[in-house]
């Protein structure tokens, strides 16, 4: 097997040291790919340096970045076939889902190349013979983080606005899930000659390696991750202890998906669903506290219980699974740890074992599993990432509002109830960066992603997006030509 | 010189007279707005601020005297007055600072060397001419951000309401002379006078379809910017899960709010059948305890209506509809304990034809037909069978009847169950014949300002699309 190489200044470096990518629904080895060095990662960022400070890039203007990212757009439309089997092959979602993603890849850098000519600063009445303004101009080097759970997309939602600013970019995927990202590197470097060498590198490589060296980099001026909130914690540590790069982090939830009794059955029991056993459970935004009023909890509960037998295990390859394995055997013992805290502290209501079939075996799977208990449980208090639930039972609203807020996350929430006043008020009083109204998990380029309290700093997607990766510069010019006559 | 006497409608007294403008006098407000422009336009905009915050002061110490005069002339009831003052003295405070925060927008340029940005400007002297209802509201809502923006402005008051306006020019003494004129007469003489005007730049007008027309159309010869905010015919629906008791008065509220005469008054309420009865009911009984009165008396719930004309335009479209069939449930008449005043008892009628002419143009008095309608869809489908498109309301809790009515009926403010409310930050303004532009908000300001775009290339040099074209390969 050929060794994936990194991508860095539009040419293929090798490295000392390698890593093995395995199919978590088999176990076999996918690929072998360059594992970065802190000298690889170097190497990346003073490509990227020389050509944000020297390089053509710089003097792009926003309709050549524009075209750039449509051209984007279009290699992962042309491809979506390809890049969707690799991804499913990599980390094991269902290939609709990974049809899905790629499908909102390829809108992202759309998005982000329409929005290139739209970014404005102002014009500033200041009481003085003079013009102010602001010119909105990139940071400059932007080191890119991402994570495993939805690689090539989350790569889209870094590198569109990075591009769309004037940034240069050093990416840099998980180490378990690189190979969309080097096949996108790949058709970047076959089919868009306008981009200047060094706009986009990818590095492969672990976090405390490659990670650490873009997040401690005197020479790069922006990281944007992406991943868990520990992880996070230790980046600001490594940013505030270099050049004090600005810094977007998208971390953890713990999000709580809340059914007022009044809310439609069906849809609550579809939604609830949804919204925690989607991609495996590794979301970010996963409903992973269901939050039932006491007169509907037996009712929903008992439905879920039903719903999820149905939910079909299987090779994510085939378009008729439902669930995937977990991305690798680590996160696997990770959630299986969590499952046996919750038999301890918690009432097992459904699944919490690995599936028996013999065609199951080899890969990394886990039966969706739903937990009864109360907020104080760990299972309801620590991020999973993996298809385990925990139901709250709530007394009211005043209870239900409480229990919701009760984390140190504020990633995203979901109400649902037909009354309208009980949902604008839960929607004002919720702690979190998304709160969605009688639906879980819409997610669109248009609005902005991103959390309260310890789910992160700053936004994702939208216009707030690319203002992550802007500086704002002011500009007074004064017209006034006489000596100030201060001396 | 001639003069207009204003009466008081509660009485019929003369309560004063004004100047009976000429179109003398109309020239000499321009060309002291237009001589005041030259320099306003470059006072710094913290210190327009300032003076528009001591105008909002200006307006808040002389609250009661105010709300007195407006009670007087204009005859609402004098809380209504007393919160008028307030809400004009906001708009000022609202805007005094906007003009600080932006100018313009710097933009993305097509080529590296060059700087793009766009600057706001002034118009130049704005006519604001403001109708009868709200005289001191409505003229914030167009003096404040036309101050802000660096226009300077003359006032047309109503002939029917001027006095309160005459009375503010010891407000706006704070600001140098000429930024803010007050021409007091008729709108077919010294009003036209303005709009036609070769050195006003922008008229802004609150008033009917019919002024509105004829204002737009002499505008329009010399291509002149106008707003236009017209009448409006608002419906109100009242949905079957709605609080009845709550529904009720807020409908009687927002029909009979100074006696009916607001351009957002809800003019047409659309109930469900299924509780058509039992609201009529509550609607009925409570218009019956409303106190109609001299708007000076501290009980009083409906002052009289503006003027004769208007009683009896309001009396006849009530008798065309109850000739065509409608039944009046209390009221639909002129109130006869009265000897003097123009009061006319609020009036509930059902049965009411939608092509009546008191449901298809906006009625102006205290009126409130009430029209059954079979479901959701059948509400929105009456609401938007109007040629306006201002204001509209509905009660209820249900989520997807709220947000239904919200996108499809067509109104430039939409209140979900709580009717006629504004805020200064929030756009206020019609769709269809109810006008052109928007008041209030940053949109509000914009309406004052003109934008330019600087395009400025800091590399001189011949540029390659320049003659000759033998030499010229096209855009690469």
């Amino acid at each position: 097997m050929s060794v994936q190489k990194h991508y860095i200044n539009n040419e293929w470096v090798s490295s000392k040291k390698t890593r093995e990518i395995v199919n978590p629904f088999n176990g076999e080895t996918l690929a072998v790919v360059a594992e970065a060095t802190r000298n690889d990662a170097d190497s990346a960022i003073a490509a990227a340096r020389e050509a944000f400070d020297r390089g053509p890039w710089r003097e792009s203007t926003a309709q050549q970045r524009g075209r750039i990212l449509f051209a984007m757009a279009g290699l992962v439309r042309k491809h979506a076939a390809m890049l969707a089997e690799l991804e499913t092959l990599n980390c094991g979602k269902p290939i609709v889902e990974s049809e899905f993603d790629v499908n909102d890849t390829a809108s992202c850098f759309e998005y982000y190349g329409g929005l290139a000519t739209k970014i404005h600063g102002e014009t500033l009445p200041v009481p003085d013979n003079a013009i102010n303004m602001t010119l909105r101009e990139p940071i400059g080097v932007a080191g890119l983080i991402v994570p495993w759970n939805y690689p090539l997309l989350l790569a889209a939602w870094k590198l569109g606005p990075a591009l769309a600013a004037g940034c240069t970019a050093v990416l840099k995927p998980a180490e378990q899930t690189p190979l969309t990202t080097l096949a996108f590197a790949r058709l970047v470097q076959e089919n868009i000659p306008d981009l200047p060498p060094g706009v986009v590198n990818v590095i492969t490589g672990d976090g405390p390696a490659a990670g650490r060296a873009i997040v401690e980099s005197m020479n790069v001026d922006k990281v944007a991750f992406t991943g868990g909130t520990e992880t996070g914690r230790e980046v600001l540590k490594g940013v505030a202890n270099s050049n004090l790069k600005k810094v977007s982090l998208e971390l953890g939830g713990k999000s709580p998906n809340i059914f007022f009794s009044d809310a439609d059955l069906d849809a609550a029991t579809d939604g609830a669903l949804f919204g925690v056993f989607i991609n495996q459970g590794e979301v970010c935004s996963a409903g992973s506290r269901i939050l039932i009023q006491q007169d509907l909890f037996r009712k929903l509960t008992s439905r879920m219980k039903d719903m999820m037998a149905k939910i079909r295990l299987g090779d994510p390859m085939n378009r008729d699974t439902k669930m995937g394995p977990l991305v690798s055997k680590e996160h696997l013992e990770r959630v299986e740890g969590y499952i046996a805290i919750g038999r301890k502290e918690a009432k097992l209501i459904a699944g919490g074992r690995r599936p028996s079939s013999k065609e199951l075996k080899n890969g990394y799977f886990v039966e969706p599993t739903m937990f009864e208990c109360d907020n104080k449980a760990r299972i309801a208090r620590e991020e999973i990432f993996g298809p385990v639930v925990a139901c709250i039972p709530f007394k009211n609203e005043d209870d239900a509002l409480q229990i919701a807020n009760d984390t140190p996350y504020g990633l995203a929430a979901a109400v649902w109830s037909r009354d309208i006043f009980r949902c604008l008020r839960m929607v004002k009083s919720l702690r979190a960066g998304i709160v969605w109204v009688n639906t879980m998990q819409p997610c669109y380029v248009e609005a902005p992603w991103g959390g309260y309290k310890q789910s992160g700093h700053g936004r994702e997607l939208s216009l707030h997006g690319v203002e992550e990766f802007l500086e704002t510069k002011q500009v007074h010019i004064n017209l006034s030509e006489r000596p100030i006559g201060w001396y | 010189m001639q003069s207009i006497d204003v009466i008081n409608p509660a009485n019929e007294e003369i309560i004063g007279q004004v100047a009976r403008g000429t179109a003398e006098d109309a020239d000499r407000a321009v060309h002291d707005a237009r001589e005041a422009f030259r320099k306003w336009r470059w006072v710094p905009a913290v210190e327009k601020g300032a003076m528009l915050h001591a105008i909002a002061s200006g307006l808040r110490a002389k609250q009661q005297e105010l709300a007195v005069i407006m009670t007087r002339e204009g005859g609402k009831p004098f809380c209504e007055n007393r919160d008028e003052v307030e809400w004009a003295a906001s708009c000022f405070d609202y805007y005094a600072e906007i003009g600080r925060n932006s100018r313009g927008s710097s933009l993305p340029p097509s080529f590296e060397h060059q700087v793009n940005f766009t600057i706001k400007e002034p118009y130049g002297v704005v006519a604001a001419i403001i109708p009868w209802n709200y005289p001191l509201l409505l003229l914030s809502w167009k003096v404040a951000p036309a101050l802000a923006a660096g226009n300077t402005v003359i006032i047309k008051p109503s002939e029917e309401t001027p006095l309160a306006t005459l009375t503010l020019a010891g407000v706006f003494a704070n600001l140098p002379r000429g930024v803010v004129n007050i021409v007091t007469g008729y709108g077919e003489e010294v009003g036209e006078c303005l709009v036609k005007h070769p050195e006003t730049d922008l008229v802004a007008l609150t008033g009917s379809v019919e002024t509105g027309k004829r204002v737009g159309q002499l505008c329009a010869e010399q291509v002149k910017k106008v707003h236009l905010e017209l009448g409006g015919n608002d419906p109100f629906i009242v949905c079957s899960d709605a609080d009845l008791e709550i529904a009720a008065r807020a409908a009687c509220w927002a029909a009979y709010l100074n006696s009916g005469q607001v351009c957002t008054g809800a003019k047409r309420l659309y109930v469900f059948e299924s509780i058509a009865d039992e609201f009529t009911r509550r609607v009925v009984e409570f218009t019956r305890s409303l106190k109609l009165g001299n708007g000076m008396e501290p009980d009083t719930d409906i002052g009289p209506v503006i003027n004769l004309r208007q009683l009896e335009d309001l009396h006849s479209r009530v008798e065309e509809a109850a000739r065509e069939g409608a039944h009046i449930l209390t009221g639909g008449r002129r109130a006869p304990q009265f000897k003097k005043g123009f009061f006319y008892e609020p009036t509930v009628m059902v049965d009411v034809r939608q092509n009546t002419r008191l449901v298809s143009s906006e009625t102006f008095g205290p009126i409130l037909p009430i029209m059954r309608v079979r479901d959701i869809d059948h509400a929105i489908e009456l609401a938007n069978d109007s040629k306006y498109g201002l204001g509209a309301n509905i009660y209820t809790n249900n989520m997807e009847w709220a947000m239904k009515a919200m996108d499809r009926i067509t109104a430039g403010t939409f209140w979900i169950n709580d009717p006629l409310t504004d805020n200064d930050a929030g756009p206020f303004g019609g769709m269809r014949q109810t006008g052109h532009s928007r008041e209030l908000g940053e949109e509000g300001l914009d309406e004052f300002r003109e934008t330019k775009h600087v395009h400025l290339d800091y590399k001189q040099e011949l540029k390659p699309y320049w003659f000759p074209y033998s030499k010229y390969n096209g855009l690469t």
